[in-house]
């Protein structure tokens, strides 16, 4: 106040005025204008990230068509292998098997002694990995025939079942040519472990 | 004659201590109040600015959130079509591994010399597969092999009374009907086929000649898990 002691009383009370407007002013931008500023710029970004967001909708939106194609090719690519997965009979595997090869062997004249089932083996996973995973699952059959009748039982499961693979055989002649006994294990595509937890069906309990 | 000097004060009080009272007295408020309505102007014009994004941004959402539950949908088909594919792939190598052995018995039967008598044949069982975390046994084992191959091989032991009917059996199963499951490959690091043993057993022939035993193995085409 000193420096306006020796100024009118007019430029004084103007002074005084100026200040308290331009403090006015200070105070709008301070509290008005700068957080307006920051919201709009919070607006923006949001308004951004939201267009961003229908932007990818309507990307998959438009891409429904082509998805319910590849799903129901992929479905219908599956469904052999489904069909042709090994499933417990009476909680046994070799049951299973002894159901779908006997009427094999029996066609051929090879007779089965025993159906034995053999550790699961792992397939590689494939990128990423799906959550439900496919194993093979070996059974040993041991079984007593000619030569010729186990060849013609192996070609018979290659051709009836085209996803049985045989994994190895072992066949020890005996003194009677027609009854060689041959070991033989056959592995089918199993369901194995899950990946990971599978995501809970929609509208179920929570 | 010399008129007196007049000494006159014409100044206001006011003006006595202020050059430019105007100046001051004027411009400074109406400045401070520019500014002020400026900041006012500038403000309001920012207000109306985020009012109307404001809008955008709920105009936005509200039609997002009328797509959420088909977009949902689209998501969960594509996640289900994504997961469908990689069970293929893994399906897909597990047939690609498979090997058809029915052709190779059929062939090998009319091949087979008649002074020949096969022991054993046999594709012998893979090794088993360690699946224990390398990181930490007490870890879960891990759900797949790293290695997508599986070795195979085709091992035959027999008796013969003379060497000739195995060297023409071996040049046999060389031949081009067998290409689709033996592998030749004489010079390689793993020859194939390798004979394990030919030696002379202690056993006799029924015309008394001394029998040779021999051991051969040939590796196959490897199984190939990939898709």
């Amino acid at each position: 106040m000193s420096l306006l002691d020796n100024t009118a009383p007019t430029t004084q009370r103007a002074v005084l005025f100026s200040a308290v407007l331009a403090a006015v002013a200070v105070i709008l931008y301070l509290f008005a204008v700068q957080p307006c500023q920051d919201s709009i710029a919070r607006t923006r970004s949001d308004l951004s990230a939201l267009e961003d967001q229908k932007r990818v909708m309507e990307r998959d939106l438009k891409d429904s068509p082509r998805v319910k194609s590849i799903l129901s090719e992929t479905e219908k690519a599956r469904a052999p292998y489904m069909d042709a997965l090994l499933t417990p009979l009476l909680e046994s595997w070799a049951m299973r098997a002894k159901s779908l090869l006997d009427p094999l062997a029996s066609d051929v004249g090879l007779k089965v002694l025993d159906y034995s089932e053999m550790p699961v083996r792992a397939l590689p996973l494939p990128k990423p990995p799906p959550i439900q995973l496919y194993a093979r699952r070996p059974i040993r059959l041991t079984c007593r025939g000619s030569y010729a009748e186990i060849a013609s039982f192996i070609l018979r499961v290659e051709k009836m079942l085209p996803y049985v693979a045989l994994q190895s055989f072992s066949i020890k002649t005996q003194q009677d040519p027609e009854a060689q006994l041959a070991s033989i294990v056959f592995e089918w595509p199993v369901k194995g472990a899950l990946s990971r937890p599978a995501a809970p069906a929609k509208g179920g309990a929570r | 004659m010399k008129a007196p000097n007049l000494h006159m004060n014409l100044l206001r009080e006011a003006e006595k201590v202020s050059s430019s009272p105007v100046r001051v007295r004027v411009m400074l408020p109406i400045l401070a109040l520019l500014l002020c309505a400026g900041c006012a102007i500038w403000w309001a014009i920012l207000f109306m600015r985020l009012m109307l994004l404001n809008g955008q941004a709920s105009q936005l959402r509200t039609e997002l959130e009328g797509r959420k539950s088909a977009h949902a949908a689209i998501l969960a088909e594509m996640g289900r079509a994504r997961d469908m594919q990689a069970e293929l792939d893994q399906l897909s190598a597990y047939s690609k591994g498979r090997r058809t052995w029915g052709g190779l018995l059929a062939e090998l039967a009319d091949v087979m010399p008649m002074s020949v008598q096969l022991t054993s044949l046999s594709i012998p069982e893979p090794p088993a597969q360690s699946l224990a975390n390398p990181a930490n046994p007490r870890l879960p084992p891990l759900l797949g092999p790293t290695n997508t191959t599986e070795a195979v091989a085709f091992r035959l032991t027999g008796r013969t009374a003379q060497a000739a009917p195995v060297t023409a059996l071996l040049a046999s199963l060389e031949g081009k009907q067998f290409g689709d499951w033996l592998v030749i490959d004489k010079a390689g690091a793993k020859p194939s086929p390798r004979v394990h043993s030919f030696r002379q057993e202690a056993t006799q022939s029924a015309d008394g000649k001394r029998l040779l035993a021999f051991d051969v193995e040939f590796r196959c085409p490897e199984r190939r898990f990939e898709k």
